[in-house]
């Protein structure tokens, strides 16, 4: 492969143009970002209790952190919740999308009742989800117990309460099935024709091409997917009114951190939970980069 | 046989869509159910599936609930009385035959009815229409200003080679890991400095400004349209806004277009900016509305339900005539064979 | 090709139409002020059905005061009214008057977030023995005052289904009044079969969340749970770990792990299992009256004082409610003062109140209290205040303890600790949050 060199004036005017295009991320990072994350960082190194200004301790907040067996525990939680809910969100969305690309008739219909859950408000979402997963009498085990399968109690049982969320989060991946959606549209149908004239099995042509076709897509929500479940919080916050419980299995790193924030006046502990959470994250998310970047396939780019 | 084959895929992928279908709008479909419920029977055990109206019946001009008594037959309550006991009067003959029985032994008898009084009241009891137009401007303000800004980043993340733009991809997408509490205070502080708390400038600016994650879907949209386009434009003489403009941008209807939507409902459902930034319920946003039907001290559930069936159905509505938009393909022919 | 013109077209109209629809609407049912002399604006968390009702009460509040109008904003107390407040406390841009959660007012005056009124109270003449004792208790921290009692709530009343009483061959008219009895009527009337749960006696933790059955059944049987005068946290007392052992017992009569669906709870979001008939006792709270009214009107239920256990407590409760309080930073301290005032000790003020929001006021003397005296359930709630000699212990760390004793009791009855070391896990971490809070870190 020659790699076309580029001259230094070219180099120079797609500097500028790519700063231009990027300028509203740069305005915005710039007054609206740049002094609040400095503000948490500063603040993770004080006790600062909102009211009255932050006082300096050092890595006080680093070291008491460390040896708070919440914060491993609210840790643990969520990374529970991210390595299930992540990708058993995105093969549910992608069989989902698979589902309804098909060539069947009323498949508009079909599409939108699947899509519904994305829309409606989680303020109503919540109370009919607490009505489903009743472990007495909800509408799950109901079903569940006529197949004659085991019930588990679900958000009153600490071991299934997560599993519980996970579900919860699972009716909520229209949004992430319309992306894949929209990108099925992009792979080759002849290649589909090709390939089966070949002799490939349905499995065989899901694997090598419409994964590969998908790989932007499915990598997207990865990342999108992994960073927002470990700030997951909210759900299960109004699930649990505030309690994480049973006996902490819901309570999540955010929950823990808003809770030393707003609740128990230690911002400045928050933040500090905030940066090492953060730090995590961006590790994670680099090498979720660095080492599924040869599985992502761009079309456009060779 | 090829045939038979087919046929049973389709009926398994029917069956599958069916099942699957509902137990997605199953959740929605009670929310129906309960906003066409009246208050005495949302809590019901075991609960109504279908919406239920006690049955009534006129006695001495006065409307009077349906039981069924002990014995079978049916009878109008009058009054409960102390003790457990209930009195009352069979349909016809008015109240001569009228009897007291153990209240125990009552069964409602209830028929399938709509309760419209959830919908009526409920629009009247937040000030739904004043909340909706507020709502209406900042998330149509919002798609607006993602749009333009998302779509200029993502192309000078993707198509233009420069320095930096790992760095600054890198750097945007870190933002979406710090959780917001903790920035809360200081970014709200920035706002009081700018006087643009009490407005919606809060809530509308940030997105001509950028937001990380439609960048990052845009891009990866973006980086599906061949180079050969824009090399032959270039080689044309055209700069790079106009291939942005003319070539890009056009192609990528169907990922603006769910940029568009996820963008609206963001906004549209957007709860915790709204409280903070906003200090005049003449401004507050529907979002805000919903929580006002629930308090500590009592809920109205059948108005909550109905309200946020309100707040639902247009955008169902909208996405199932719309949805050809966001199932297009992007690329034109060249590359479809 | 066509398809996406008449989809711009279509999104044209829709934003057309709503902004048309929208632009002549202006449905405002907030209390608005029209050309007033002072507008001061007052958050409360009354959503739902105390919406209207806390509209009214601000309408009566306008219609008395020819110089202050009151614009209320509803700023729902859940997730987020932490947030909004203490955000706007921090950037100086608080409102005039806010509501406050009676257990929170130490924190809050502690963090400096509200003001305290004893020049207010002192020139209105205000004295303690105007209210209620638990209720000034409540508000009183450091030797001032920095709320005034808006409502108080005493927890709780005991009520039992007489309908299911019935089904058991239990009177109707004759509720517990010991522990013990609560014991043999639960036995009588729980109904487990094959594993599912028909129908239960009582669930002793399942009364508004962990934390207040706590302190409810704690006090019951004389535990105590924090000396101001020491500052010292107190959950482990030894009759309070007997109150939680008799709260556990009931977790050995069925599988914990399935009854807590039926959770009830303030502002329940789910089915409150009391009003469905399948709990038969439950502590409940005044504002349940109206509740039930609405949802479960066909309930024959009775209303009495809280069971006692043997040489427990007698007619045992604590005092809940709400209270207004003045931010730091309020523009305009002395018309909220006034709304204040009016509120909470005005005669008129109280009456309006307490007849509006059917609630009862912590102002002892209001013309209100002897209304209540006839009024059905509320009058059994009256006589529950006026024994009524607990709060919430008044202390910063209050936020901390709640989700502490919710955590010691979730840790118990699910097994996990013994009642003794969850309650004594509680108070070592909650000594060590109240000592950094009194340290004024």
């Amino acid at each position: 492969m020659i790699r076309k060199t580029k001259s230094s004036a070219t180099e120079r005017r797609n500097l500028r143009n790519g700063l231009l295009f990027c300028s509203p991320v740069i305005i915005g990072l710039a007054t609206f970002t740049l002094y609040p994350v400095c503000a948490s960082l500063y603040y993770s190194f004080c006790n600062y209790p909102m009211l009255k200004p932050p006082v300096w301790v050092g890595l006080a907040n680093y070291q008491t952190l460390f040896h708070d067996p919440v914060f491993y525990k609210s840790l643990g939680n969520t990374a529970y919740f991210a390595a299930l809910a992540t990708p058993l969100g995105i093969i549910t969305a992608f069989f989902m999308a698979l589902l309804l690309n098909q060539k069947v008739k009323g498949m508009a219909v079909f599409r939108t009742m699947f899509f519904v859950p994305s829309i409606v408000p989680m303020v109503a979402g919540v109370v009919l989800w607490l009505w489903l997963l009743k472990s007495d009498g909800g509408l799950i085990n109901t079903i569940l117990g006529a197949l004659h399968l085991p019930t588990p109690g679900w958000m009153s049982d600490p071991a299934w309460s997560k599993p519980a969320l996970i579900l919860m989060s699972l009716w909520g991946v229209g949004g992430w099935m319309l992306i894949y959606l929209a990108g099925l549209q992009d792979v080759p149908v002849d290649l589909y024709e090709a390939a089966e004239i070949d002799g490939a099995s349905p499995l065989q042509r899901m694997l090598h091409i419409t994964i590969p076709f998908l790989s932007p897509h499915l990598f997207f929500t990865l990342i999108m997917g992994f960073i927002g479940a470990m700030g997951y919080f909210t759900q299960a916050f109004v699930m649990t009114s505030g309690k994480g419980g049973p006996v902490d299995s819901t309570r999540f790193f955010s929950l823990y951190l808003f809770q030393n924030a707003f609740m128990y006046w230690k911002m400045g502990y928050a933040c500090a939970m905030a940066w090492i959470l953060f730090i995590l994250v961006l590790l994670f998310t680099l090498f979720l980069f660095k080492t599924s970047a040869r599985f992502v396939h761009y079309g456009g780019e060779k | 046989m090829a045939k038979t084959n087919r046929n049973l895929t389709k009926i398994a992928t029917y069956a599958a869509l069916v099942i699957l279908g509902t137990i997605f709008t199953l959740p929605f479909f009670w929310l129906l159910s309960t906003s066409f419920k009246p208050s005495s029977r949302i809590q019901q055990w075991p609960p109504d599936i279908l919406p239920m109206q006690p049955v009534r019946v006129k006695i001495d001009g006065q409307n009077r609930e349906v039981y069924r008594a002990k014995d079978g037959t049916e009878v109008a309550l009058i009054e409960r009385l102390k003790g457990g006991m209930a009195r009352v009067s069979p349909l016809e003959d008015g109240r001569a035959k009228e009897r007291i029985v153990s209240a125990d032994d009552l069964e409602s008898k209830i028929r399938p009815g709509l309760e419209w009084s959830n919908y009526t009241r409920g629009l009247v009891f937040i000030p739904f229409f004043q909340e909706l137009r507020n709502t209406l401007i900042i998330s149509l303000s919002c798609v607006l200003g993602t749009i333009l800004s998302c779509s200029l980043v993502a192309y000078g993340l993707c198509k233009i080679e420069w320095k930096g733009r790992n760095l600054l991809f890198l750097i945007l997408l870190s933002t979406m890991m710090l959780p917001a509490q903790v920035t809360m205070i200081p970014v709200f502080t920035i706002f009081v400095r700018l006087h643009w708390v009490d407005t919606f400038l809060p809530l509308i600016v940030p997105s001509f400004l950028g937001s990380a994650f439609f960048i990052f879907l845009l891009r990866q949209f973006f980086m599906g349209i061949p180079r050969e386009l824009s090399e032959a434009a270039k080689l044309d003489g055209c700069s790079e806004f106009a291939i942005y403009r003319r070539i890009v941008m056009p192609l990528s209807k169907p990922a603006l277009a769910t940029v568009s939507l996820f963008n609206f409902l963001a906004a549209w459902n957007d709860f915790l900016n709204p409280l903070i930034y906003l200090l005049d319920e003449s401004k507050y946003t529907l979002s805000l509305g919903l929580a006002m039907f629930t308090g500590q001290y009592g809920n109205e559930y059948g108005m909550l339900m109905a309200v946020s069936a309100v707040f639902t159905l247009p955008i169902i509505v909208l996405f199932f005539f719309t949805q050809r938009t966001f199932i297009q393909g992007m690329t034109m022919s060249g590359i479809k064979g | 090709m066509r398809t996406s013109r008449n989809v711009r077209r279509l999104l044209c109209f829709i934003l057309i139409f709503s902004l048309a629809l929208c632009a002549g609407c202006a449905r405002d049912r907030s209390s608005g002020a029209r050309g007033a002399k002072v507008v001061i604006s007052v958050w409360h968390p009354w959503g739902g059905s105390q919406k209207e009702r806390l509209a009214d009460v601000i309408n009566e509040f306008n219609r008395a005061h020819k110089d202050i109008q009151v614009r209320a904003v509803f700023t729902p107390n859940d997730l987020d009214s932490n947030q909004k407040f203490f955000t706007s406390v921090a950037a100086d841009m608080p409102p005039d008057a806010t509501f406050v959660d009676g257990p929170q007012v130490a924190a809050w005056a502690e963090q400096g977030a509200i003001a305290p009124l004893d020049s207010f109270i002192k020139a209105s003449g205000i004295k303690p023995e105007d209210y209620f004792a638990p209720c000034w208790q409540q508000n009183s921290y450091r030797g001032k005052v920095w709320a005034m009692t808006y409502c108080a709530d005493p927890n709780f009343a005991f009520a039992w289904n007489k309908k299911v009483f019935r089904e058991c061959g239990l009177d109707p008219e004759k509720p517990p009044t010991t522990i013990e009895e609560i014991d043999r009527m639960n036995d009588r009337i729980t109904k487990i079969d094959h594993g599912r749960i028909v129908r239960i006696g009582i669930i002793p933790w399942l009364q508004f969340g962990n934390a207040n059955a706590m302190f409810t059944w704690g006090w019951a049987y004389r535990g105590s749970f924090y000396d101001p005068k020491t500052q010292k946290v107190t959950a482990n007392d030894p009759n309070a770990v007997k109150a939680l052992e008799w709260m556990v017992s009931y977790a050995k009569k069925f599988d914990v792990t399935r009854i807590n669906g039926f959770a009830a709870g303030f502002g329940s979001r789910d089915q409150n299992p009391f009003y469905t008939g399948q709990i038969a006792m439950q502590c409940l709270h005044i504002s349940q009256l109206d509740d039930i009214k609405q949802y479960a009107p066909d309930l024959d239920y009775g209303l009495t004082f809280l069971p006692a256990p043997a040489g427990g407590e007698v007619h045992s409760s604590w005092v809940g409610g709400w209270c207004l309080a003045i931010p730091k930073g309020s523009k305009h301290p002395k018309e909220a003062w006034e709304f204040l005032r009016w509120c909470c000790r005005d005669p008129k003020g109280t009456q309006a109140v307490g007849r509006l929001q059917s609630l009862l006021p912590g102002y002892r003397k209001s013309p209100f209290i002897d209304e209540v005296r006839t009024k059905p359930g509320y009058s059994q709630f009256l006589r529950i205040m006026e024994q009524c000699r607990h709060q919430r212990p008044v202390m910063p760390a209050q936020s901390f303890y709640m989700g502490s004793l919710d955590r010691a009791v979730d840790y118990a009855v699910y097994g996990r600790m013994s009642c003794r070391e969850a309650l004594d896990e509680s108070t070592k971490e909650t000594q060590a949050e109240l000592d950094l809070r009194l340290a004024g870190r």
